[in-house]
């Protein structure tokens, strides 16, 4: 069974996930394993890995400053895959690959699939892929039973919102603003309740995650009530980026301290 | 498998096109897509659009011919004058069309992006016109050379955005805008400048070129009372160049010629022959070909003009391309240099340097023969490269 599935049955009710993402490659190749292990010993519940892209649309500059890092260091599909791989043999923690859409077209979507089932991967997300041009890869990935996680925004429709819970699967990612990557919960609104309500309501198979601003445990706490698990992304690279090496175990091991509810 | 058929076919030119955007901007692109197609079927509209070209832009412009440079080549040759469009270039017909569009729809905020910056001025003078606030994305390489036309933005009321992530070019200018766009989406209207972005833009910016087109074919049936043998026009994006095309689509008899920037040579690694070396990808939400490394990653452009420097290409040219129903070929820096410096003592034009590629098509050609009626689309005027030449004159007369 896919991670995924057997992670959220598994869930006790009323008790968040945690997906922590980080960007392929960071904070530094050689490093990248054991941040992968700091992460799960923190309490990460699902993992999500960053495939660096040259244009990232839906990103802000911390997203994009980790993928010219990763670029720069050669960070590539196969590379991913990989250590995907490498990872799996120490960690059954379901991970989610997130990447634009065009490395993987190039690489293939089969093969890509093929390759991700076999290295252990459970599910992708694919920001520059809506619900027009969804039905190129959705089958693909689920003859492969990895899950396509779609994504609903503020602006989403319900009836896009019921589309994209019937079509997608492992679970749904929830932007909590109409905008980028790397924000913070001040851009929260009453009309951001408004849309979790609207979500919770619509959404019958799926569980919802949300995520897009969230640095702390504390900004999540007031929709706890409409969501399986929030994800953290800018946040955490940040703190990789922005700390001197010797710094940055400890800046890490704070960070995610301030992510326990 | 009916969804399968008609998400394909949404937006698409044969296999390319599409709309690879993040979910925030679907509702969006919606209902721009529900604005435009009432607003083409709408006569006030079209009146209305018609008279701003008429009075403010300029038009109809004129088709010159061009007897000395005729005979320096053996062809019969017209200009189609889109240099004399108000603001130095075709990109005017498009942010009119666009900004009225916007208006139509309640939006009072427009963004746009810019490489050498005729967008950008047309945008900010359309939005001036029109009174709408207007930010421009502008590569900060772009603003370097393009100083002049940064002024001219500000002068009428635009804010210009310096880009300063990824290779600060046209790319970075059009990425930046779309995350404003997606951030701003509620209540902004980005004008596209080119024919690429996710439907509809490709095919209302066409459209609202056509008249380019259209107007050449009126007026070369009054003047030669015959269709062309052959059209050339530069590519970037390609927006001259699809509405110059466009309506002689069905003629089979005119053959057409887009001409890519080759930068330093095609096969060199500072080119923008996005249609000559590129592959199908996917960047800034539509399918088409693309300058790409191994790995799918979106490579550097060069070109010495700002406004063809771009690793992306429309894609209906993609499609026509696959069709074979246009014939693309590339120009290097140098090529459309010696074509601008040609066309300025024949003819007495300078030609923009995007320009200078389609005249660069006439040293290379053989694929018509002595005597044709070849219409050039002049798409642009130079003065705003006037620093560029001049530098680049000096350097290779340097080398010589």
């Amino acid at each position: 069974m896919n991670r995924l599935t057997q992670f959220f049955k598994q869930q006790p009710s009323g008790e968040l996930a945690k997906t922590l993402f980080i960007t392929a490659g960071l904070p530094s190749l050689d490093r990248f394993q054991s941040t992968l292990d700091t992460l799960v010993f923190s309490g990460a519940s699902i993992l999500e890995i960053g495939m660096p892209f040259s244009d990232p649309l839906a990103d802000g500059p911390t997203i994009q400053k980790a993928n010219e890092l990763a670029l720069q260091q050669g960070v590539n599909i196969a590379w991913i895959l990989e250590s995907v791989q490498t990872f799996r043999l120490r960690h059954e923690t379901p991970v989610v690959l997130m990447g634009y859409i065009n490395p993987v077209l190039h690489y293939g979507v089969e093969p890509f699939a093929n390759e991700c089932a076999r290295v252990g991967v459970d599910g992708v997300i694919l920001p520059d892929v809506p619900l027009e041009e969804m039905e190129r890869v959705r089958e693909i990935f689920h003859n492969h039973d990895i899950a396509l996680i779609g994504l609903l925004t503020p602006t989403s429709t319900n009836e896009r919102i019921q589309q994209l819970d019937t079509l997608c699967r492992g679970f749904l990612y929830i932007v909590m603003v109409t905008g980028v990557t790397g924000g913070d919960a001040s851009q929260y609104t009453s009309k951001t309740r408004d849309f979790l309500e609207r979500v919770r309501g619509l959404v019958k198979h799926n569980p919802v995650m949300a995520g897009f601003g969230i640095q702390q445990h504390s900004d999540i706490e007031p929709y706890k009530d409409l969501l399986d698990g929030f994800i953290v992304g800018s946040a955490l690279l940040r703190i990789l980026l922005d700390s001197e090496d010797q710094e940055v175990d400890n800046a890490l091991d704070t960070f995610l301290s301030h992510l326990q509810p | 498998m009916q969804t399968a058929t008609k998400s394909r076919t949404k937006g698409y030119f044969g296999d390319y096109g599409g709309q690879f955007v993040p979910e925030t901007l679907i509702p969006a692109l919606e209902a721009l897509s529900d604005a435009y197609d009432a607003l083409e079927k709408d006569p006030e509209f079209h009146q209305q659009l018609d008279q701003a070209l008429h009075h403010f832009v300029g038009r109809a412009t004129p088709l010159s011919f061009a007897p000395r440079l005729s005979k320096h080549y053996g062809l019969k040759i017209y200009l189609k004058r889109e240099d004399l469009c108000h603001t130095g270039a075709h990109k005017i017909n498009n942010a009119i069309g666009q900004a009225l569009l916007a208006k139509k729809m309640g939006k009072t905020k427009i963004i746009a992006e810019t490489g050498a910056g005729q967008h950008g001025v047309a945008t900010a003078t359309a939005c001036a016109k029109y009174g709408l606030e207007c930010i421009v994305y502008m590569g900060e390489e772009d603003v370097k050379r393009q100083r002049l036309n940064v002024e001219r933005m500000q002068l009428m009321g635009a804010e210009v955005r310096p880009v300063t992530s990824g290779t600060r070019t046209l790319k970075d200018a059009t990425s930046e805008a779309i995350r404003h766009w997606v951030t701003h989406v509620e209540d902004c209207f980005y004008i596209i400048g080119s024919v690429v972005g996710p439907h509809p833009y490709p095919l209302m910016t066409r459209n609202f070129h056509r008249v380019i087109g259209l107007e050449t074919r009126e007026q070369v049936l009054a003047i030669e009372g015959r269709l062309p043998d052959a059209l050339v026009a530069c590519v970037g994006g390609g927006s001259n160049a699809a509405g110059f095309f466009h309506p002689f689509i069905d003629d089979k008899d005119v053959a057409m010629f887009g001409v890519e920037a080759a930068g330093f040579g095609v096969e060199s690694q500072k080119t923008a022959a996005t249609l000559s070396k590129g592959k199908p990808g996917v960047l800034h939400g539509s399918l088409s070909y693309l300058l790409q490394d191994q790995n799918g990653q979106v490579d550097l452009a060069h070109s010495i003009s700002a406004g063809l420097d771009y690793p992306g290409v429309g894609p209906e040219h993609s499609y026509w391309k696959d069709e074979g129903r246009v014939n693309y070929s590339a120009a290097t820096d140098q090529e459309a240099m010696r074509a601008l410096e040609t066309c300025a003592a024949l003819e007495g034009i300078i030609p923009a340097l995007e320009t200078a590629h389609a005249f660069a098509w006439l040293d290379k050609q053989q694929a018509v023969k002595d005597g044709s009626l070849v219409v050039i689309n002049c798409s642009g005027r130079g003065d705003k490269d006037m620093e560029m030449i001049t530098e680049y004159r000096a350097t290779t007369r340097g080398i010589a």
